[in-house]
């Protein structure tokens, strides 16, 4: 039996954002593979009463992209809540892209999003990114998202800010080629 | 396949120069779809010069179809990334799938003259343009072709793509407009719906997302700096730049364009 340590995928794309936005479910709608979960039961998310969410990320999730020619691509869930931030250390600088899933229907969302563009600025992980605003309808004027891009310029002038539904696989490829389509930019950190 | 051999000297001058401006290089001169478009190039009113070494060539044509082995082409790219200076190539393939560099354009055969005068323009041709920047109209006279369809476009920012039905190529398309302007019919070769394209254009002129740029016949050939500058919201890449990705950052740049590359042969609609 061949032992392989770690894996051979060239590009890792990254979901990261606050606690129980979808990023568990974001990967499960594009992976190739049965996604690889690190969940456990948890009174903070049922506690969410959102859609049924009764269980929480600890270690990370992984999925994968497979092409003909055997090239992979992980796909990774990092844990929302801070406690966790060592999955950030180890995924963020290395990752092709990174999308940032916020809410788009709380009054936190902003603060959240702040947050969570600080952790990927000091991690160099913002020039691959797109932030992903979910639970609102892929109509949503653009004058509702201005708040969420004004935010997301101050740390890559060019990042991408859509709307995304995590359940919808061609919502959530659409969140990632946005990431990946961004052309270079100076960053700010 | 013959290698790249880099200007050097009395050669480069030359290839700087106006006269070699218009030089024109293909490794597949024998494939009918390269012939094509020669005899497309012949029609447009530039002395078009025709060199054997890629090096002393302003405009690169390739037929991806031409090349049985792909290996070939690896090479081909390899030498485009070592030149000093970076020719303006035109791509002919099937699927935009295949481009292998981002900076190159792709043409889907049959080409249209049309498309082909588009691609020349922007870069100098004895046709050349000057470009300004125009503010944007808020509206579309009635009767009128939308502003879009003329001149060249170049998006401040991305728009909301989800409300466009994640349709992957529009998503390149975007991309392409964000880093360096280019013609409507440009962004038709991408195989982008029409439709959502010009209702993702309105909507971007409508929110001021969209940067037009005239074409202005009968003046100097245009440099990249008489260009219109990138809006100041945008501290992206340079014009120049935008042709050629900057030197310093082409690993990860290309690595990342292979993947959107994939990803486009692996999810994109047929």
């Amino acid at each position: 039996m061949k032992v392989v340590l770690g894996h051979h995928a060239k590009h890792q794309v990254v979901f990261v954002g606050p606690f129980g936005v979808g990023k568990t479910t974001a990967l499960r709608a594009v992976s190739d593979i049965p996604v690889a979960s690190m969940e456990t039961a948890s009174l903070e998310a049922a506690a969410l009463g959102d859609q049924g969410k009764t269980t929480t990320t600890v270690g990370f999730d992984y999925g994968e992209w497979q092409f003909p020619d055997g090239a992979r691509v992980g796909l990774y869930g990092v844990p929302g809540q801070e406690r966790f931030n060592a999955m950030w250390d180890v995924l963020l600088p290395q990752s092709s892209a990174v999308v940032l899933w916020l809410y788009g229907n709380r009054a936190e969302a902003l603060s959240e999003g702040r947050f969570w563009l600080d952790a990927l600025a000091r991690r160099k992980a913002v020039a691959r990114l797109a932030v992903a605003i979910t639970r609102l309808p892929p109509d949503t004027p653009d004058h509702e998202l201005e708040p969420y891009r004004r935010l997301t310029g101050r740390y890559h002038p060019l990042a991408p800010v859509i709307t995304a539904d995590p359940r919808d696989p061609g919502s959530v490829m659409q969140a990632i080629m946005v990431a990946l389509s961004t052309p270079f930019s100076a960053v700010h950190a | 396949m013959s290698r790249v051999i880099e200007p050097t000297g009395a050669e480069a001058d030359a290839w700087a120069g106006t006269a070699a401006r218009a030089s024109v290089w293909t490794p597949t001169r024998e494939s009918a779809s390269t012939m094509a478009f020669m005899s497309t190039l012949r029609l447009h009113s530039t002395a078009w010069h025709w060199v054997d070494a890629p090096g002393q060539a302003r405009w690169w044509v390739i037929d991806a179809g031409a090349y049985d082995d792909p290996t070939a082409l690896t090479a081909l790219t390899d030498d485009y990334d070592r030149m000093p200076w970076k020719p303006h190539v035109a791509f002919l393939a099937a699927q935009l799938s295949q481009l292998p560099r981002p900076s190159w354009t792709f043409f889907k055969p049959p080409v249209k003259s049309g498309l082909v005068f588009n691609w020349i323009r922007p870069h100098g041709g004895q046709d050349a343009f000057g470009v300004s920047a125009r503010p944007h109209a808020a509206t579309v006279p009635a009767g009128e072709a939308p502003p879009w369809r003329q001149g060249l476009l170049r998006l401040r920012r991305w728009p909301n793509m989800s409300r466009y039905g994640n349709t992957l190529e529009l998503t390149v398309a975007c991309s392409r407009l964000l880093a360096a302007p280019a013609s409507y019919e440009q962004l038709l070769q991408g195989a982008v719906p029409a439709p959502l394209l010009d209702r993702l254009l309105a909507d971007a002129h409508e929110a001021g997302m969209l940067q037009l740029e005239p074409l202005v016949h009968g003046k100097a050939a245009a440099t990249p700096a008489a260009r219109a500058p990138a809006p100041e919201s945008i501290p992206g890449p340079t014009p120049e730049r935008s042709i050629a990705p900057p030197a310093e950052l082409p690993a990860g740049e290309r690595s990342r364009w292979d993947l959107v590359k994939r990803l486009l042969g692996k999810f994109a609609r047929r």
